[in-house]
């Protein structure tokens, strides 16, 4: 094995993707084994080396006596190329194993983009990407927010894991070996799993089409008609793992990343993440000191990040910043702020270095517009924080916006360039020139999501998406300003496999058969090849993107439960459709999302740690 | 091991002696680094049985103890074979190379004679193998060379088999670093292993 592997490395790009011997790995002796489990991420190994969620489960399984966790990332193509030459099945980087030989195999579905990976990493393992073709051989798995909307890989998984994994996966393993002893057939073991909360079995259920759609999903035999998403209740007591593998090649940043909380009330409309993983449960500040000096420690790594939806939140976070800063003596960097003069001083406080600049997410160009999604920043935030920013050295801004939101209007369009050159003029105010001054702008095509209040609502079609890019980048021509945008191609296949039904798996199979791979990347997305699989797969994606569904029509992920209820996304909607905000729970009044009844929680209010 | 690069390996020793709380000296400047300096990069791909490292310690410590500091965090594959604790005005490792010994082990028997005559092209110009292959030998399919380094220029062994055997391909060819020589400076320093200063 190691011969023909040996063999290859010499010939591929950054090699060390595949030899993992990374510090901090669990390697346990085969004969301590008695179940394999891979965490397998549908990317390159400098991207998926940093996904905490798998750091999390192979702290966990590895714990288990009897059961060894490995990694396995996708090959880039010159790897792919030379394995499939030599005949050189896709392994676990622990013990290099060939994927076969493994219990279980489990994927994050982090992007839609990454879908057709796991097809190609299923079929270099040697496994057969549809289910079906599956009588035998390690049981697929999958997690994570594309687990939502399960129904368009429901083809080629045989599980997936709704909501949060720390707990159904020990579950899972547990189901797995009673199954080996007892001798169940894989039916039997699937039988097995449907019975466990939070587990949607795909084989169990039947969408139902008309003429016109999608009408609905029929369980058989006794599948829930629903299945609820798993959460972590008692979050505040959950342990950070005591490990994390450190990768050999330099990942993006060397930093370790730890969760201060999971879930955020701020309710903006487009956000799918806000509604997945809610309630809100904050770590408490004793236990993030206590538990990072421990992971700093084996890492050996300089700077921590206080990772959350929204950081700034946290309650007390200036506290909990400088101790981190005190005590562990590392850098403290905050992902996702607020946009406002606070998250300035924050980032004075954390000493982030003045070259990278400051991230700023208005999301909207005009105050309408962010009324109308939720983002809850008004125009006197955004440049009190530039202001700050300003008079305290930052000579960079990125901001972050989104196009193509409901009800947006050239005039919003106009209303991000009036914004940029109004942060130009109060650069200009307080430094006398703008010489120096850089404004860079992220701009992202919406893409709808489902569990979301804008899940009904359609995405742009192209041709207004790119006459407001050309727009845009028209009234923002300078070279101050930089104004990167996203291709269509790439949000329009994003859409469709997001809001998409079961049918969509008879086109995913085709573009991947036809050679897509790593759509995610610009240099890879072949969307010549995908309009061929829809059109051969008779799909139309526009069906499931370019309409506004009506509010009453069964949507093909109704059986999947994240615990909040569809009244309150119809009430958003409607509340976005007449410009009127809702604030975050947490600090104020109940919206009544319907999380907290699902899971018998009382609400939780900040400041209450 | 051999499969990452130069720059990952020297990231890599900054971290392990980070976990091992061996503080080392900061560099001065605008982004400052710890002062872990390596006798001579090794190319990607290459493995190595002997290798050399300079590390300024803030506070002495026993070679022992930071061996087995070291040792006891590092991956698999790695291994700190000894160190030396030397004075601040030790000359630079860099330096103080001046020969390298590779063993190369081929996928089949070699087949050509070595010749010392010609020249081999490297990316930092043209070398004459008669002055920098100071000793080569085959044994079936092992090859083996000691190459002269002056100022820190040298002859790859990839570079001198290509030049050799410019048929064959590469990919089955295993490239060990065996030795770094410090032989004619006569100076008093293990040729294998870390030394520290302090």
């Amino acid at each position: 094995m190691w011969q023909k592997l040996r063999r290859i490395l010499s010939r591929v790009e950054k090699p060390a993707r595949y030899i993992g011997n990374e510090l901090n790995i669990v390697v346990k002796p085969s004969s301590e084994v008695d179940l394999r489990f891979a965490l397998a991420f549908p990317d390159l190994y400098d991207i998926g080396t940093s996904y905490m969620g798998f750091q999390i489960l192979y702290d966990i399984l590895n714990n288990i006596p009897g059961v060894q966790a490995e990694r396995v990332f996708a090959p880039w193509p010159d790897m792919e190329a030379e394995m499939r030459k030599a005949e050189l099945p896709l392994y676990g980087l622990e013990s290099k194993t060939p994927l076969t030989e493994f219990d279980i195999i489990g994927f994050t579905l982090q992007f839609e983009l990454g879908y057709t990976n796991l097809l190609n990493m299923l079929d270099l393992a040697g496994i057969s990407p549809r289910a079906r073709d599956r009588n035998v051989g390690p049981l697929i798995v999958a997690g994570g927010p594309g687990a939502s909307n399960p129904e368009p890989m429901a083809d080629f998984v045989d599980v997936f894991v709704i909501g949060e994994g720390e707990e159904v996966v020990a579950e899972i393993v547990h189901q797995v070996r009673e199954a080996k002893r007892a001798g169940l057939s894989k039916a039997e073991l699937l039988q097995c799993l449907m019975r466990v909360d939070g587990i949607y079995v795909p084989c169990m259920y039947t969408p139902q089409y008309d003429e016109v759609g999608y009408i609905g999903t029929q369980p058989t035999n006794d599948a829930p008609a629903r299945v609820r998403k798993r959460i972590i209740k008692d979050f505040a007591n959950f342990p950070l793992p005591k490990q994390l593998v450190m990768p050999l090649i330099q990942p993006v940043h060397d930093r370790v990343s730890v969760e201060i909380c999971r879930g955020c009330a701020r309710g903006c409309r487009f956000c799918q993440a806000g509604m997945l993983y809610r309630p809100v449960r904050e770590r408490p500040q004793a236990k993030i000191l206590e538990q990072s000096a421990q992971l700093l420690q084996c890492t050996g790594s300089p700077e921590i990040s206080l990772s959350s939806l929204s950081s700034a939140d946290y309650s007390d976070i200036e506290i909990l910043v400088r101790e981190m800063m005190d005590k562990n003596k590392v850098g403290v960097s905050l992902p996702s702020l607020r946009v406002d003069s606070y998250s300035v001083q924050m980032a004075r406080l954390t000493g982030r270095k003045r070259k990278s600049g400051l991230t700023l997410a208005p999301e909207a160009g005009s105050q309408r517009l962010r009324d109308v999604i939720n983002k809850n920043v008004r125009d006197e935030d955004i440049f009190s924080a530039a202001r700050t920013a300003f008079e305290n050295g930052w000579q960079t801004i990125k901001l972050y916006f989104m196009l193509g939101l409901p009800t947006e209007t050239e005039d919003d369009i106009r209303g991000i360039s009036l914004l940029v050159h109004g942060l130009e003029g109060l650069y200009r105010e307080i430094h006398g020139h703008t010489k120096r001054l850089k404004i860079n702008l992220g701009v992202s095509t919406f893409v709808p999501k489902p569990h979301t209040p804008f899940q009904w609502a359609p995405q742009l079609e192209r041709e207004s998406v790119e006459k407001r890019q050309r727009l845009l980048k028209e009234l923002l021509r300078s070279r101050k300003f930089h104004v990167n945008t996203t291709n269509w191609s790439e949000s329009s296949l994003e859409a469709a496999l997001a809001k998409g039904d079961r049918r969509l798996g008879a086109a995913i199979y085709l573009a991947w058969k036809k050679g897509c791979r790593f759509d995610a990347w610009s240099e890879h997305l072949r969307s010549d090849l995908w309009k061929q699989a829809f059109v051969e797969a008779g799909i139309d994606p526009g069906t499931y993107t370019s309409r506004h569904l009506p509010l009453d029509q069964p949507l093909p992920w109704d059986h999947i439960d994240v615990g909040v209820n569809k009244e309150f996304l119809i009430r958003e909607l409607h509340r976005a459709y007449n410009g009127k905000t809702t604030p975050d729970c947490t600090l104020t009044n109940c919206s009544a999302c319907g999380i907290c009844s699902a899971y018998a929680l009382t609400p939780w209010k900040r400041g209450n740690n | 091991m051999g499969y990452i690069s130069h720059l990952d390996f020297q990231r890599l020793w900054q971290r392990l002696f980070r976990i091992a709380g061996i503080e080392v000296e900061k560099t001065q400047g605008y982004n400052p680094h710890p002062k872990l300096r390596f006798a001579l990069p090794l190319p990607t791909c290459f493995e190595s049985e002997n290798e050399l490292m300079e590390a300024f310690l803030v506070e002495d410590m026993p070679s022992q103890q930071l061996v087995a500091a070291l040792n006891s965090i590092a991956p698999g594959g790695l291994e700190v074979l000894g160190a030396t604790l030397v004075p601040q005005s030790y000359p630079k490792l860099t330096g103080l190379v001046d020969a390298l010994a590779y063993r190369v082990e081929l996928p089949e028997k070699a087949t050509v004679g070595l010749s010392k005559s010609g020249d081999v092209e490297t990316k930092g110009g043209r070398r004459s193998i008669e002055e920098y292959l100071l000793n080569a030998e085959v044994q079936d399919r092992i090859m083996f060379f000691k190459l002269k380094v002056d100022n820190q220029k040298t002859i790859r062994p990839d570079d001198l088999v290509k030049h050799f055997m410019p048929q064959l391909d590469m990919g089955g060819v295993r490239f060990i670093r065996t030795a770094i020589y410090t032989e004619k400076r006569g100076l008093d320093l293990l040729p294998q292993g870390l030394s520290i200063l302090d």
